[in-house]
């Protein structure tokens, strides 16, 4: 990556104490003007892509490919988190749990309908994100922290269901067999075979991010995150513009829940609990709110730094959280800001 | 990341045919790898931590005495957190980078061990799970590869109709907790209360709710003889100690195996001693009578495990030594070959665990039977064989 937009920008991270304590959430959409530099973003994105195919190929074994196809599924997950966090100032902590109904849904109607796996990804992101419209449509009418509330609730009847609808979803025990996508016979049962497929769908995912981000909603979505008073004042409907990206990321969490149980061919409650929300907000914070490569950062913390904590035992989460901790004081925008950081602290922050 | 020196080979392309000859041999002498999974932290690690402790007293007694037809356990552990996918993630590793060539228990959660058995399978790999569902290792058609060291819930639920025949009981009451224990608990009720002549009411509780008293008053107007409670959950608590003032306990009060716990009596004070529990023979050992083919291990394992780590041992912890002198057995019987362990494990007749004496046969993957469950008491701060056979 080149240093080139990092300085091109103001550096986006203040080191006074108030931004390190305060959300970097809230307070960096502001920073991050609009940047035309739309078609180097969409080159990097293709060449980073392309970069990744190589995994099967390079990777020793099939427990690689694995962590491979999670952290694509995690790509999905932060970025549209992320869209709606870092970019719209609007905090979900109900995130995993509309992962979870998006894994579930596709998961039913396969166990229990014979619905074939490439009909039941499109009507997860669908279902998945009506329900957003649901709790939207009324949390999203309030401006402040409510729709953090509503979402926190709406994951924990969420997680109420997947536990006790037994008969639907297999209850605590989890959903058990649930069938891999298939291309005619072939079945994408192994770990190399399921990794295009998810290449694919992330890669997507991720150009429709950057559109959306250029496109004329991107644009109102960060001015209504901004300053939602201005936004209405210029004419922008902030309800709808919010709406419509809760309902949208939603939908997305809902592919990738979607992806997610026909690539484990399995899935159980617990995955899908608050804290698995709480933890992907802090994936998006540590990458870098509000950066469009921040959540690639914070997929690869999150799917990796587990992994290789594991030979620890007792001291992994505690590592975890420590790390966690080091980068959110150190570098407050996330991981994705570091450059712009170490720039910063070199040559003294420059008058914009 | 761990790359050990093979696969760091197979990145460079002339080497990985070289490396692929080696795997498939197994040379006396070579360790036997074999993988491991269980939640040591997380809601589930009061079981895991017993388990992981009575595995690594197992995998020591093996290597003191030689290995597994000359070859010594190489063990390699990993904590899956309580967590499925962390569970599921490192069951890839154990197969496809560590290399292991038996899995011996299953994240000490019945979820995590029915989502590693098709894994298991799948790979080919023999997977001794200390877990409890029964579809873990049914249909035995599409788990050729996968065993439980555990004892079924239908066999509990036999055994306490056993009892409740024995006492003239026709009308008991089933309160159990919504987790997957107590769930299938009620789903193995249905057919044993029918079959037994038992008339069954149904009655549920939250693991985490603090008052009973609704259920109970219900059961109490029902006239239920015997109410069994079913859950590994502080709310067992609250179940004795309302039973009690409901007057309840002039009735038969039954907590399963999964309530046998010295902490949780404790806790219940004096209304502790008016239950009884459904229990696999090790917490009354020594009280179990001479004839009994359990009783010298049991005791040589209260020994052991004390000395090793300085507390009781616990069923858990015999559940897991359990799974791991399975597979020895299993392995001992086909001469190492760990590719026909599943057929040896097949042929394991009358062999006596610390949990019970298994019998496994193609038929039927899930060792332990109703004559491994014991009923006790808890009086003068211990627990007491009350019902033998």
């Amino acid at each position: 990556m080149t240093m080139a937009p990092a300085k091109a920008a103001p550096p986006p991270v203040s080191t006074s104490p108030s931004q390190i304590v305060g959300a970097p959430s809230a307070t960096s959409p502001a920073s991050h003007p609009v940047r035309r530099r739309g078609v180097s973003d969409r080159m990097r994105l293709l060449l980073l892509w392309l970069l990744m195919l190589l995994v099967p190929y390079v990777a020793p074994n099939s427990y690689v490919i694995s962590l491979g196809n999670l952290f694509l599924i995690n790509v999905i997950l932060i970025a549209s988190l992320n869209l709606l966090m870092g970019y719209g100032g609007q905090i979900s902590l109900g995130h995993a749990g509309f992962f979870g109904f998006g894994a579930y849904v596709s998961g039913i109607l396969d166990v229990k309908l014979g619905i074939m796996p490439w009909i039941g990804l499109p009507t997860a992101a669908v279902l998945t994100g009506l329900s957003a419209l649901i709790i939207g449509i009324p949390a999203l009418r309030l401006r402040g922290h409510y729709l953090s509330m509503a979402t926190l609730g709406w994951n924990a009847i969420l997680l109420v269901m997947f536990n006790r609808l037994i008969d639907l979803t297999g209850g605590p025990n989890g959903l058990l067999g649930v069938h891999p996508f298939s291309i005619g016979s072939l079945a994408l049962d192994t770990d190399i075979r399921q990794f295009p497929l998810v290449w694919l769908v992330s890669l997507l995912v991720m150009i429709a991010i950057l559109h959306l981000l250029q496109s004329r909603v991107g644009r109102a979505l960060r001015a209504v995150a901004t300053n939602e008073i201005g936004a209405d004042a210029v004419g922008i409907d902030s309800f709808r513009t919010k709406l419509l990206f809760f309902v949208l990321t939603a939908g997305m969490a809902g592919i990738a829940g979607s992806l997610y149980v026909h690539v484990n061919q399995y899935a159980s409650p617990e995955t899908f609990g608050v804290n698995g929300s709480i933890l992907l907000v802090v994936m998006v914070a540590l990458g870098g709110s509000g950066t469009y490569w921040g959540p690639v950062i914070g997929a690869l913390i999150y799917t990796a730094v587990p992994q290789l904590l594991l030979d620890y035992e007792d001291a992994e989460l505690m590592l975890f959280g420590l790390g966690m901790l080091i980068v959110l004081i150190a570098v407050p925008s996330g991981l994705a800001g570091l450059p712009a950081t170490l720039i910063g602290r070199r040559f003294g922050r420059r008058p914009s | 990341m761990k790359f050990d020196r093979r696969s760091f080979l197979q990145l460079i392309p002339g080497a990985a045919l070289t490396a692929t000859g080696v795997q498939t041999s197994w040379a006396a002498g070579e360790p036997l790898r074999v993988g491991s999974i269980l939640s040591v932290t997380g809601p589930a690690a009061f079981l895991g931590e017993d388990m992981k402790a009575g595995l690594q007293l197992a995998v020591d007694e093996i290597n003191a005495s030689g290995g597994i037809n000359g070859r010594k356990i190489a063990w390699t552990f990993y904590d899956a957190e309580s967590q499925t996918q962390k569970a599921l993630s490192a069951t890839r590793r154990l197969i496809s980078q560590d290399k292991v060539e038996l899995i011996v228990s299953g994240g000490n959660m019945s979820g995590i061990a029915l989502a590693m058995a098709p894994m298991a399978e799948a790979a080919k790999i023999p997977f001794i799970s200390s877990e409890g569902a029964l579809a873990i290792v049914t249909p035995v058609a599409d788990r050729k590869w996968v065993f439980k060291s555990t004892v079924d819930d239908e066999d509990v639920l036999e055994r306490i109709a056993d009892y409740c025949e024995k006492k003239k009981i026709k009308k008991v009451a089933l309160l159990a907790d919504s987790s997957g224990f107590g769930q299938g608990a009620t789903t193995q009720m249905k057919k044993v209360g029918p079959r037994r002549k038992l008339d069954v009411m149904y009655e549920t509780f939250g693991p985490a709710d603090t008052d009973m008293m609704p259920q109970l008053t219900r059961i109490r107007d029902s006239g239920a003889e015997a109410i069994i409670c079913w859950t590994v959950t502080p709310a067992g608590v609250i179940f004795i100690k309302q039973a009690q003032q409901l007057g309840l306990d002039k009735r038969t009060l039954i907590h399963s195996y999964g309530f046998v716990s010295a902490h949780y009596m404790t806790l219940a004070g004096n209304a502790a001693s008016s239950i009884l529990l459904a229990s696999l023979k090790l917490p009354v050992g020594d009280q179990l009578p001479d004839r009994d083919p359990l009783k010298a291990g049991i005791l040589k394992l209260f020994k052991d495990y004390q000395a090793r780590f300085n507390r009781p041992a616990s069923l858990y912890a015999a559940e897991s030594y359990d799974a791991a002198m399975l597979a020895k057995e299993a392995l001992t019987k086909v001469g190492g070959d760990v590719s026909k362990l599943p057929q040896g494990l097949e042929q394991v007749k009358n062999f006596a665990g610390k949990s019970g004496v298994f019998n496994f046969s193609p038929e039927r993957h899930s060792g332990l039977s109703k004559k491994d469950i014991v009923l006790v008491n808890w009086k003068d701060k211990r627990f007491n064989l009350v019902d033998y056979d």
